[in-house]
């Protein structure tokens, strides 16, 4: 019976071979479980590679600086209130959030600036800037390689005075509560949430972000997936309240005054109402009609999503 | 005699897949060693060293494969006597 025996090089060559297989597997491995988007081993830190997290622009850990070896920078602002009546905000990828500043304070922008390496953190600035009473704050990419690595997202104090808000996200969310009354809101983002608590005339438009609000003036909600929830606590009498979504629902409360034109239409999904109404045309999924004696005009529509009309 | 260096040609040839797959391994241990140190070392965001670990780590297992478990020569050889064998049985009255 004869005995095979291996040759160093034939063992040196097996030994390579189940390396490499490992290093196959576990790069395979690091790849579907996203962690190439993350700090590695950086052994000033002493992780592992195995220890890692997410990126921080990717999904809901952008903000959270504690991943990987982004970093973070946090500047506060004070800018001098004076005649300001309007502010206007921009951002890419980072969130907003607009508040009321305490009474007889000034606006303040504090700002938070994350990249997922230092070098990027050079490529971005927050620019704030006054035009006339116009408020202006966004941030600016370089141009250059990895010049939109880095996020910023803005916490942004209003004074009392400020008449119009306006901001706009990409992909961040946006914010506004505990803002005085009577303050007409633009606000819009590609795939970020937008929330107001307090609006007069407000517009808002998003593409696959959902929408909450509570408006009392004239109303401009647009929406392509995102749903939208919300209260119009006041609607004056030639004003109008138009809601809008392809495939997302609409689920609003309106004031028990309420005194305008309906328009219910939805191509596949259900429509109800609480209110008493006096109907024009009625049929599988759109209501039309009026309530009171229909001063104002209120038209909600979907594609695929449910309609809910409710007396508040 | 012609048996004797048809062995040896064989021989050779599997030899010569060992040592280039050493070889292969090798290169591709160490260049990756280096790709993940500089992905590493300059800034440690995206690892884009993975992809090519993966890549190019297919390419060398099935060149492991080739070399260690496939050889070609027996392969052929296997595959060469069963169609010989086919052809005397057919050949058979």
């Amino acid at each position: 019976m004869s005995r095979t025996s291996h040759s160093p090089t034939d063992v040196l060559g097996i030994s390579l071979g189940v390396l490499v297989i490992l290093m196959a597997i576990g790069s395979f491995i690091g790849i579907v479980q996203g962690r190439m988007f993350t700090g590695g081993f950086h052994f000033p830190q002493g992780r592992m590679f195995w220890d890692m997290g997410r990126a921080p622009w990717w999904g809901n850990d952008r903000d959270d600086a504690r991943h990987g070896n982004s970093v973070r920078e946090e500047k506060d602002e004070q800018v001098p209130s004076g005649d300001i009546t309007e502010v206007e905000v921009r951002t890419i990828a980072g969130s907003i959030d607009i508040a009321g500043a305490p009474a007889g304070g000034s606006a303040a922008v504090h700002s938070v600036k994350t990249a997922p390496f230092p070098a990027a953190m050079d490529g971005v600035r927050v620019d704030i800037e006054k035009q006339g009473s116009r408020l202006i704050v966004q941030e600016q990419h370089d141009s250059r390689f990895m010049g939109h690595a880095a996020t910023v997202s803005f916490r942004i104090s209003i004074p009392a005075g400020v008449k119009v808000v306006e901001a706009h996200s990409v992909s961040g969310s946006l914010a506004v509560h505990d803002v005085p009354a009577g303050i007409d809101q633009t606000l819009g983002t590609i795939s970020g949430s937008v929330a107001t608590t307090r609006a007069r005339n407000l517009d808002v438009s998003t593409t696959s972000g959902g929408i909450r609000f509570v408006s009392e003036g004239a109303l401009n909600a647009h929406s392509v997936s995102g749903s939208i929830n919300g209260t119009i606590a006041a609607l004056p009498q030639a004003g109008s309240a138009q809601l809008n979504t392809i495939s997302g629902s609409v689920s609003v409360g309106a004031f028990s005054g309420l005194d305008a034109r309906l328009t219910l239409h939805s191509l596949s999904g259900r429509v109800s109402c609480g209110f008493p109404v006096t109907i024009s045309e009625q049929k599988n999924n759109r209501l039309e009609g009026r309530v009171g004696t229909g001063a104002a005009v209120v038209d909600i529509g979907t594609m695929s999503g449910s309609i809910d009309l409710s007396k508040n | 005699m012609s048996d004797v260096n048809d062995k040896l040609a064989l021989a050779r040839k599997i030899a010569e897949k060992k040592v280039g797959f050493i070889r292969h391994a090798i290169t591709y241990v160490v260049v990756m060693v280096a790709l993940a140190l500089i992905n590493n070392l300059t800034w440690g965001g995206y690892q884009w060293w993975l992809w090519a670990a993966l890549g190019w780590g297919i390419g060398v297992v099935s060149h492991f494969l080739s070399a260690y478990l496939y050889q070609s020569g027996n392969m052929v050889d296997r595959l060469a006597r069963k169609e010989l064998e086919k052809m005397n049985e057919s050949d058979k009255p």
